[in-house]
């Protein structure tokens, strides 16, 4: 039997362990909104933890932290250094969104701010930003199913094809169990990557060159040691400068328990318990990030000039004289690594898309109030999400990843929001609005106008400060929300 | 109304102590920050001497990633002690 039979055997085995994984909790669930978007406000420390764990470790992790770190050197600690305390904010949020949601029947964040903003037009913007901003994620995801299956199979399997077998299950799990399908299959497919990512970190330096420490040793005696000097290359090859670096790493920590398929993972949490505890727990599976750029690390004298970057996982696998077997399950652990955070994705984005989109058209809101059609309107949306990712990662040729840069600035303003909902009073929706607003143009100015840059400082940084000046000048000029309403937030 | 609404910044808690608790986190986690980006962490950019096996480098994030770890899971504990 051909090898790449026997691998494809293995990653099917492992959709249909995913879909049955994904499917059996969905019989479990109510068959209300609250059943499909926050899993009846029931999930425990366990899935929490590999919830949140999985749907951020992504392809992009698992396919491009090795690239990183194969063609970036120490840049790719970048990831590690943002998580070690982004999820923080998420210890204070979460328990006090995890309260408000139970007690009002909030699913989504913009829900909240809306409520305490008093502001529609806000929910639908967040609602735009978050779709807008979670179909590049997607379809990023998509891509890297695709190329893994298509590789394995020395091109056998093309890409819209691999991208749509492994779509096609999480669509069936996501559709019929809504969040607790995420839950437990990225719990499944959490575990699973651990174990992959541990043992090749470890496996790959020890047949390569006799261990972690002798990899570094001779790296450091190479060409790569200016690469591993902090904080590394950028993607052009020359050193990163400090500014570039510093500024990355703090939108990022700003910016990462904002994720909207992260934080509405508040409003399913059992407990306030459940939920601090998953923020402490969670730099172990940050650790596991510390393999996964191991393997990079490990390709960079033995296969040098390989391109793109992010194909070296593949690369490797495919040039090594691994059992098949292994290769197989290398394989498995990528695609969980995309679908884990896909399925989370697709879910926020169709949940978001109408609870705070779609239910804000009048015409709309009547309809779903006629009748139990919400779930069945979030549905439909996991399908068209679905369906548009895909045209753009089979399809379409719009540059994803510069869409997928600008977004992380774009998360990161919704952080003053947030804060200022359970911390400031004095907030009012005027200042929320206008400093959203303020803080998306100018994160795209810069985006796409860096030479008007005027320090080399990531574009979510000059966002930042105009929207935190707008968010206060605005509210303190104008008259605040009414004492009832910002009471149930804030304590004064 | 207006008067009623205070204009600064409200940190709720019920226990003055987990308030302050909560600052002091709040203020070392500043700093773990601090030192995974200018002006510290360029004191430990060198790949050399390895510890471990592993360069400065790195080996100093995976240090900071452990120090915040710890001093969250601190407060986690006294949080839980305090509410039971």
């Amino acid at each position: 039997m051909e090898d790449w039979i026997i691998i494809l055997g293995i990653c099917g085995i492992y959709l249909l362990i995913t879909l049955a994984m994904g499917i059996i909790p969905g019989l479990k669930v109510s068959h209300s909104t609250t059943g499909y978007v926050a899993g009846d406000r029931s999930m425990n420390v366990f899935i929490l933890y590999f919830v949140l764990g999985a749907s951020i470790f992504s392809s992009f992790a698992f396919l491009g932290g090795p690239g990183w770190a194969y063609s970036r050197g120490a840049a790719a600690l970048y990831i590690i250094a943002y998580g070690a305390i982004g999820m923080v904010p998420f210890y204070f949020f979460g328990p006090k969104a995890r309260a408000l949601g139970a007690k009002y029947g909030f699913v989504t964040q913009a829900e909240l701010l809306q409520d305490r903003f008093n502001s529609k037009l806000l929910s639908a913007l967040l609602a735009v930003l978050t779709v807008v901003v979670l179909i590049p994620y997607l379809t990023l995801q998509m891509k890297g199913a695709g190329l893994v299956l298509n590789t394995i199979s020395d091109g056998v399997i093309p890409n819209w094809m691999g991208a749509g077998i492994a779509y096609f299950v999480v669509l069936i799990y996501v559709f019929y169990s809504g969040v607790m399908g995420v839950g437990w299959t990225n719990t499944f497919q959490g575990i699973f990557m651990l174990v992959i990512a541990w043992f090749l970190g470890i496996y790959l330096p020890e047949k390569m060159y006799g261990g972690i420490g002798p990899m570094f040793d001779e790296l450091i005696n190479s060409e790569f040691k200016q690469a591993l000097t902090a904080p590394g290359l950028t993607s052009s090859g020359t050193p990163w400068d400090w500014w570039g670096f510093s500024s990355a790493v703090l939108v990022s920590a700003i910016g990462f328990s904002m994720w909207p398929h992260f934080f509405m993972k508040a409003f399913a949490a059992k407990s306030d318990r459940t939920i601090k505890l998953t923020v402490v727990l969670y730099p172990t599976f940050q650790v596991f990030l510390i393999p996964i750029l191991l393997i990079g690390f490990s390709a960079v004298l033995a296969f040098p000039g390989v391109t793109p970057a992010d194909s070296i996982l593949p690369h490797v696998l495919l040039q090594m004289d691994l059992p098949v077997i292994l290769i197989g399950l290398v394989c498995a652990g990528t695609l969980a690594a995309s679908m884990s955070s896909g399925d989370a994705i697709v879910h926020a984005a169709a949940s978001v898309g109408v609870r705070d989109g779609l239910t804000k058209i009048p015409a709309i809101d009547t309809w779903l109030k006629s009748g139990d059609h919400e779930r069945f309107l979030i549905r439909i949306a996991v399908v068209v999400i679905s369906l548009i990712a895909y045209y753009f990662a089979v399809f379409s040729e719009t540059d994803i990843v510069s869409l997928l840069l600008g977004a992380y600035g774009g998360i990161a303003q919704m952080f003053p929001l947030v804060f200022a909902m359970f911390y400031w009073p004095r907030a009012n929706g005027k200042g929320a609005l206008t400093g959203l607003i303020g803080g998306i143009l100018v994160t795209l100015f810069f985006l796409y106008n860096p030479e008007f840059k005027p320090l080399p400082m990531h574009e979510g940084i000059y966002g930042l400060i105009v929207n935190i000046g707008l968010l206060i000048g605005v509210s303190l000029a104008t008259k605040p929300e009414e004492v009832e309403r910002v009471k149930r937030y804030t304590e004064f | 109304m207006n008067k009623e609404i205070p204009n600064g910044l409200v940190f709720s808690s019920n226990s003055t102590k987990r308030k302050k608790r909560a600052l002091t986190l709040v203020a070392v986690l500043f700093v773990l920050q601090i030192c995974l980006i200018w002006p510290i962490y360029p004191m430990f950019a060198s790949p050399t001497p390895q510890i471990l096996g592993f360069p400065l480098s790195i080996i100093w994030v995976v240090f900071i990633l452990v120090l915040a770890f710890t001093s969250v899971l601190v407060f986690f504990r006294k949080d839980i002690k305090e509410e039971s």
